[in-house]
């Protein structure tokens, strides 16, 4: 392959950072997504009605055990057969990935919550909350302080599980580092430089939790 | 040139301008119609008939026929402003995306197969080929004999993969097979040295050559291995948008500017024209 | 739009059936054999993270989080497209020629060095929870570190970490599906050819998941024996996943 040349790199700089900005918004989507349905299954799976509980516990299982390339196909495919109408790469990817997350934020958030002392709960509804009164007012605030640092290492791995859209050819970055490869017959060098981006994000990224969480924390 | 196609836009008009609303609209007809908005799913490594130009905008010999399609589809419905869209598909993905209304049309370089019609459609054909062998010339393959015991690669869900499977077992060859994703994927193979020989259709072949800084080390070998005809793929049942852009297809037969098309996305390759293909255009140029 | 005929029958209908369970085959040797390497790897270097010698801290530390912040996929085209171009012309021959099959192998490497970067968390979170008045009992009475590690803190904090290890176990087998992307012929590639081939792909996918599903359930019945068996009483749990 010879040596190394980076201008194949800056040459198509702008085409990268438009996929880039590509899979920032479906990781920033997917992890909004993700966190507010996670919640809610979280709830459902605390539920003391025994039937939601066993279905919030099947969703997560069902996705805790099939691969995210597979769901990612499944939704790609299926979703506008069922539907009757096309709902567009981007769409579909969005849903994929807010359902996939939504059962890894579930159990992140049901951890939090349970790590809660059950008496707070009944000492908010002893003093006349009602149960979600208390779960908003009491146990929330608390979990979420507490689960912070999962949450957002959470998404950090997401971050990276958008490349895995390159499957189904949404313009994401990986897929545009690939198309570009593809196109320029230069591997090596693009495929270098994907690592090198996606650590220099990922790694700032995790630096800045443990910041914002020690200042949490003091 | 332009006089010429404004001839052919007044012509196409008055022969088929009747008010869509009139007729019931089904099918994709009918999707174009409620969604103002016509997509293409096209290859991106299919040379010369699908893949990206320098601004990665996708190009290529079947994107501007799925264009033309698309133009044609617009006076059909009497709306210009339905808007073409382009959406990046792959071997894998091509019949899902068109069955489950995703893309209205695929142009890229399928075979059409009676297998696949069981799922989908196909236009008139386009193009001829077969599948070839591309090997280096170091690994001494001169055909399909000499396989044995190399290395050979084959993009993943194409009518190639058929072809080299069926050959395996037909003559009992013992060769290492190597799935690729695309064709310049397989190609980057061939130059790496992953592989020896790369199957693929001889058109994709030449244009892949042509691409290549070392195409001295490469050479076409052996016999046609297959039949291949192209056709731009299209859903099954849905006989009033195939009519749309069969005649779409058919007018840029009859012209004759299918040759000038063929000249200009071809010969840079360094692609003759074979009395196959010379025979595709002139069987399939109905008249009105 | 439902142009699709179904035809449920292709999934157990020869050869495809075959395609499925060499698919089946595929992952979990995949899975078997990268988990050995993650494993091994992740405690030498979970442990070394736990250390006194900041020079191996520093190491270990740096190999975690170079492999946790790069996507498994990009990892995986580093090993299988890059690497082998990088290295003198004889090496890069023969992890791309000579190897029976360098994109499993490739796969093996990548999925069991990643995994490596992720059980190191845990073994270093099982080694820290065990409380520090016990490694300095341990070494108060005479034992040496490596006496300390070998008969104190390694036996505790691995029964500690049982649990999110084996989340993680069932992760490199979801994980064995991205080597797709390099040519393996593991369960999802199994049924994207079988999609090609006949054009059945919603049969073909629902056939692949219903083997996750399965394999998971399997999964999940031996790794909570594990849990029960090495529990250790009067410890509580934290739930880590």
């Amino acid at each position: 392959m010879g040596h190394l040349d980076v201008n194949v790199i800056l040459r198509n700089l702008p085409y990268l950072w438009e996929g880039l900005q590509l899979s920032f918004l479906l990781a920033a989507i997917a992890i909004a997504g993700g966190i507010f349905f996670g919640l809610i299954m979280a709830l459902l799976r605390m539920s003391s009605i025994r039937p939601v509980a066993w279905i919030a516990l099947g969703y997560v299982n069902f996705f805790r055990s099939v691969p995210l390339i597979l769901v990612i196909f499944w939704i790609y495919f299926l979703v506008p057969l069922l539907l009757g109408h096309a709902t567009g790469p981007f769409l579909s990817a969005v849903v994929a990935f807010t359902m996939f997350e939504t059962a890894y934020y579930c159990e992140i958030i049901r951890a939090g919550v349970q790590s809660t002392p059950k008496g707070q709960i009944s000492a908010g509804v002893a003093s006349g909350m009602t149960w979600l009164q208390a779960m908003r007012h009491i146990v929330m605030p608390q979990a979420f302080r507490k689960m912070r640092p999962i949450l957002l290492t959470q998404s950090i791995i997401l971050f990276q599980d958008t490349s895995l859209v390159y499957v189904v050819t949404l313009r994401d970055f990986m897929t545009s580092v690939s198309t570009v490869a593809s196109q320029e017959l230069r591997m090596v060098e693009l495929y270098l430089f994907a690592g090198a981006a996606y650590f220099a994000i990922c790694f700032a990224g995790s630096r800045l939790i443990n910041r914002l969480d020690g200042g949490f924390r003091r | 040139m332009i006089l010429f196609r404004l001839a052919f836009a007044a012509v196409a008009l008055c022969v088929m301008a009747a008010p869509a609303s009139s007729e019931e609209l089904y099918g994709t007809l009918k999707k174009v119609h409620d969604t103002k908005s016509f997509t293409i799913g096209y290859r991106e490594a299919s040379f010369p008939f699908a893949y990206y130009d320098d601004q990665k905008k996708p190009t290529g010999f079947a994107v501007e026929l799925c264009t033309r399609i698309g133009e044609a589809v617009k006076q059909q419905l009497n709306m210009p402003d339905i808007e073409i869209r382009y959406l990046p598909v792959n071997s894998q993905t091509r019949i899902p995306l068109l069955t489950n209304g995703t893309i209205d049309i695929e142009c890229g370089s399928s075979t059409i197969s009676l297998g696949r019609q069981e799922q989908v459609d196909f236009t008139y054909s386009f193009y001829v080929t077969g599948g070839r062998l591309l090997a280096s010339k170091e690994s001494g393959i001169k055909d399909v004999e000499d396989l044995n015991g190399k290395a050979v690669g084959v993009a993943q869900g194409t009518s190639n993969e058929i072809t080299i499977n069926q050959l395996i077992k037909s003559r009992k060859l013992n060769l290492k097979l190597v799935y690729v994703r695309d064709h310049a994927e397989g190609m980057l193979a061939l130059e790496t040295g992953r592989i020896d020989a790369y199957v693929h259709d001889e058109v994709g072949e030449y244009a892949l050559l042509a691409k290549s800084t070392q195409r001295e080390r490469f050479d076409l070998v052996g016999p046609l291995l297959s039949f291949d005809p192209y056709g731009l793929m299209i859903r099954r049942d849905d006989s009033a948008f195939k009519l749309v852009a069969n005649r779409a297809l058919a007018t840029i037969y009859r012209s004759g500017e299918i040759y000038q098309m063929f000249k200009r996305d071809f010969e840079p390759f360094g692609i003759p024209m074979t009395p196959a293909v010379d025979w595709t255009y002139k069987l399939n140029a109905l008249p009105e | 739009m439902s142009a699709y005929n179904w035809n449920w029958a292709v999934i157990v209908s020869e050869p495809y059936v075959g395609w499925l369970l060499d698919g089946l085959a595929v992952t979990v040797m995949l899975a078997l054999s990268s988990w050995a390497i993650a494993l091994v790897l992740g405690t030498v270097i979970g442990l070394a993270r736990t250390l006194p010698s900041a020079p191996l801290r520093w190491l270990a530390t740096g190999y975690v989080e170079l492999f946790r912040n790069i996507p498994v996929l990009v990892q995986m085209f580093l090993w299988f497209f890059v690497l082998p171009e990088l290295l003198p012309r004889e090496a890069g021959h023969w992890l791309k020629r000579d190897l029976p099959h360098p994109e499993f192998f490739s796969a093996m490497v990548c999925l069991g060095l990643y995994t490596a970067s992720r059980v190191a968390e845990q073994v270093r979170s099982g080694i820290t929870s065990v409380p520090p008045g016990l490694a300095a009992a341990a070494r108060a009475s005479g034992l040496s570190l490596a006496q300390t590690y070998r008969y104190v803190l390694v036996p505790l904090g691995f029964r500690i970490i049982v649990p999110p290890l084996t989340s993680e176990f069932l992760g490199i087998f979801k994980n064995t599906s991205i080597a797709l992307t390099i040519g393996v012929m593991e369960i999802t590639a199994s049924s994207r050819q079988i999609e090609s081939y006949t054009f059945q792909g919603y049969e073909a996918f629902a056939a692949a998941t219903a083997l996750y599903l399965l394999l998971a359930l399997l999964l999940l019945f031996l790794t909570r024996r594990i849990e029960a068996r090495t529990r250790i009483p009067g410890w509580i749990a934290r739930s880590n996943t």
